[in-house]
């Protein structure tokens, strides 16, 4: 039999499809057992808990991706198919203790999570109104009423004192205390009766003169977080996913690993600590902080070199 | 009419006359060569991986592709798909088979001439909702599981020397198939393994006509369908509903590989099929006119998803589509000798790859996506004690490898717009759809 228009071409070329799906299966037959949860997996398996208004599961998600990495980078990870959500799982546990009634400990994360600075509009706009019903819930003033400025020999600003008198618009002078009006009580009992030191940072500009002391606070608070964020919390991330790597590879428990742990385990406590002490405005906490970090990021570092593993 | 001629109609008539069955589904027919039915898994996402999605069925396609993978969902999703068919579909032509061309008419090529049967169809190929809860996920889904037309005219092939010098004769032939289905899904999750079970009504559609001539001048003048001489026509026509079902499973071998299996049964349709002299405007004899099962084949396969790192996944798939469900019951028009063991439509295995890489970092994340499946000929084809007119008009194809690239397109989170395209010899297909989720 003779077939003029028929060509062996597409047989051919079916042969060598072949060939590569068989190279590939193999390559993928001898590719790692993949039986290990990572921060993607139990950020995506709380997001789905999520969507599903489980919040007990939601919790448990997000505290082992917060476990497995702490910094909320706002990264779009896969959920499922092609659903994708931002990594903002201090959000997302704060929501989930929202749900189970948990106030306190919502409007912590809360607070980590606007530290973070990676909530979008709606995210802010529900943690407002969710943070809003806690803190009725808990009794306490709305987050948008400034406190008033400290007084002059008041130690580092607390924000819980926000249940003082409505604040002015600017900052009182030194000499408030006239004879005509009794002296307000300052938020912690003074440390000292000599003036504040001068703060370590640049005086506000002319044009910022109608800021108030706190506003100007925040400021510094602000600069002081990223400052830590982006010398000691930043850089850390980078070793740390190095040796998780590699431990990953090494696919058996190194004698080093325990130690590398506790000094993972207390980088991302001086994290949590840091974001914790700046939504508390503690300026010197935040940088307590930073150096707890900063050791345990060193201790991490040093261990890596020993072991010849570099961050990517 | 010439001699030869009048002998040929004559001869003809008395065949057919003769080779009248009882039933017949499925027939020797040259409508019948060729169908292109719609198996691959739906969406322009699996399309642009190959149709490669068992394992990984993380969207709405999932009611139809594998029910299982509706677990994966966490939000209520809808989702619809519109395709754009181009099929070039091959038939034996024109010239001679065996025998000493003559150089006289139509007569003038050896070998047999392939022509193709060009069709431009398009529609919405699929449509979903799925509400999924955390133990359950339910969806009622819309899958065009055929769509498919083949117009074509033969000038009548030339074969042997002498006194057995025969001709087919010339056809004109139409065969406009479409095959839908309204399902329900539903899945459920038993430890680490999600079950799928969905239901659906098939709506089948099928009208084929194909009418013989004899060309009116002479034995081996080319065929001019204006003044050529009907013989006889053939025709088949289907309008009938039935229920079919799927079962599939899947399963997570970590957060990076997951394992999905189904199986698709086709339903048996209802089929009208005529047989009758001279044409359909001028009826003669009526040779055959039954009700006989139109049965779809039957689809099972596997399929992995593997995830090496975060924003590229690759797809394999392995699916056997049984394609001689189409001959089950099939009958012999046109031959004396030969035996229904005769007509052969193979079982296939089909192997689908595709891959997928997502640019996450923009404001509107970008999938890209490419990949290759390849189809086993699947054509009618007559061997054996079949006669070798039959045999040229019934011929074995190639097995045809598709190559597939797609884009998609994350608008907001919840909302993305993909398409793709999927070419091949016999037939492209360019496919856009769009998720949303509330």
């Amino acid at each position: 039999m003779r077939w003029t228009t028929s060509s062996p071409a597409p047989r051919r070329a079916s042969r060598r499809l072949r060939k590569i799906l068989v190279a590939l299966a193999l390559a993928l037959a001898a590719g790692p057992s993949a039986a290990f949860a990572d921060w993607r997996s139990a950020f995506a398996e709380g997001i789905k808990a999520y969507d599903l208004g489980e919040w007990g599961e939601v919790e448990s998600y997000m505290k082992k991706a917060i476990d497995e990495k702490p910094t909320a980078t706002g990264e779009k990870v896969r959920v499922y198919g092609m659903k994708f959500e931002r990594y903002l799982p201090y959000y997302y546990l704060g929501v989930a203790l929202y749900h189970q009634k948990r106030c306190q400990e919502a409007l912590a994360e809360f607070a980590r999570s606007r530290a973070a600075g990676q909530v979008g509009s709606l995210g802010k706009s529900n943690m407002m109104r969710q943070e809003e019903e806690c803190r009725r819930k808990l009794g306490l003033p709305p987050p948008s009423a400034t406190p008033p400025p400290p007084p002059p020999t008041a130690a580092p600003v607390n924000r819980r004192r926000s249940s003082r008198p409505p604040p002015s618009s600017t900052p009182p002078p030194p000499s408030s205390a006239s004879p005509t009006t009794p002296p307000r009580p300052p938020a912690r009992p003074p440390t000292t009766q000599r003036p504040p030191a001068p703060p370590a940072f640049d005086p506000p500009s002319p044009a910022k003169d109608t800021q108030t002391t706190e506003e100007v606070k925040d400021e510094v608070l602000k600069e002081k977080l990223e400052t830590v964020q982006e010398r000691v919390f930043r850089p850390a991330e980078a070793w740390v996913n190095a040796v998780d790597d590699y431990l990953r590879g090494l696919g058996r428990e190194p004698t080093w690993a325990e130690h590398y742990r506790g000094h993972r385990s207390t980088l991302n406590s001086a994290r949590a600590l840091a974001t914790a002490a700046a939504s508390e405005g503690d300026v010197h906490a935040v940088e307590e902080a930073g150096r707890r970090g900063q050791e345990a990021l060193k201790a991490i570092q040093d261990l890596a070199r020993k072991l010849g593993i570099r961050p990517p | 009419m010439h001699r030869k001629n009048r002998i040929l109609v004559t001869l003809g008539l008395t065949l057919a006359a003769v080779l009248t069955g009882a039933a017949f589904a499925q027939t020797d027919d040259d409508a019948n060569g060729a169908v292109q039915f719609n198996f691959s898994t739906p969406g322009a996402r699996s399309l642009a991986m190959g149709g490669a999605f068992l394992g990984s069925v993380d969207d709405a396609t999932a009611a139809y592709s594998n029910p299982a993978g509706l677990l994966q969902l966490s939000e209520a999703e809808v989702s619809v798909e519109g395709r754009r068919w181009n099929y070039s579909t091959p038939f034996a032509s024109h010239g001679r088979f065996s025998g000493r061309v003559s150089g006289i008419g139509a007569d003038t090529v050896s070998g047999v001439q392939l022509g193709a049967a060009d069709a431009e169809l398009d529609g919405v190929s699929f449509a979903a909702f799925v509400l999924p809860r955390k133990k359950w996920a339910f969806a009622v889904y819309y899958h065009q599981a055929a769509k498919f037309q083949a117009d074509f005219t033969t000038g009548g092939i030339f074969a042997g020397e002498g006194a057995s010098e025969r001709r087919l004769f010339p056809v004109r032939s139409s065969y406009d198939l479409d095959i839908s289905q309204l399902g329900l899904a539903l899945a459920a999750k038993w430890g680490d393994v999600a079950v799928g079970l969905a239901v659906s009504n098939f709506s089948f559609q099928l009208d084929s006509l194909t009418q013989r001539y004899v060309s009116g001048t002479s034995f081996y003048s080319p065929i001019d369908f204006s003044q050529a001489i009907p013989v006889n026509f053939q025709s088949q026509t289907g309008d009938s509903e039935e229920l079919g079902f799927s079962v599939g499973l899947r399963w997570d071998l970590g957060p990076k590989t997951s394992v999905g299996a189904v199986y698709r049964s086709g339903p048996e349709f209802d089929l009208g099929v005529r047989s009758v002299g001279g044409s359909p405007n001028q009826p003669g004899q009526t040779f055959d006119d039954t009700t006989t099962n139109f049965n779809l084949p039957n689809v099972y396969g596997v399929g992995i998803s593997y995830r090496p790192r975060e924003p590229f996944t690759v797809n394999i798939d392995v699916a056997r589509v049984t394609y001689s469900n189409l001959i089950e019951k099939f009958y012999v028009i046109f031959e004396n000798n030969a035996s229904v063991e005769d007509f052969v439509i193979d079982d296939v295995t089909e192997v689908h790859l595709g891959f997928e890489y997502v640019m996450a970092k923009g404001p509107i994340p970008i999938a890209f996506r490419f990949g290759g499946w390849l189809d086993p000929d699947h054509r009618l084809r007559a061997e054996g004690g079949a006669s070798e007119l039959t045999q040229a008009r019934l011929f074995a194809g190639d097995d045809e490898v598709h190559y597939s690239a797609g884009i998609g397109l994350i608008i907001t989170s919840h909302f993305q717009i993909d398409a793709a395209a999927d070419f091949s010899e016999v037939a492209d297909t360019v496919a856009v759809s769009a998720v949303y989720r509330f």
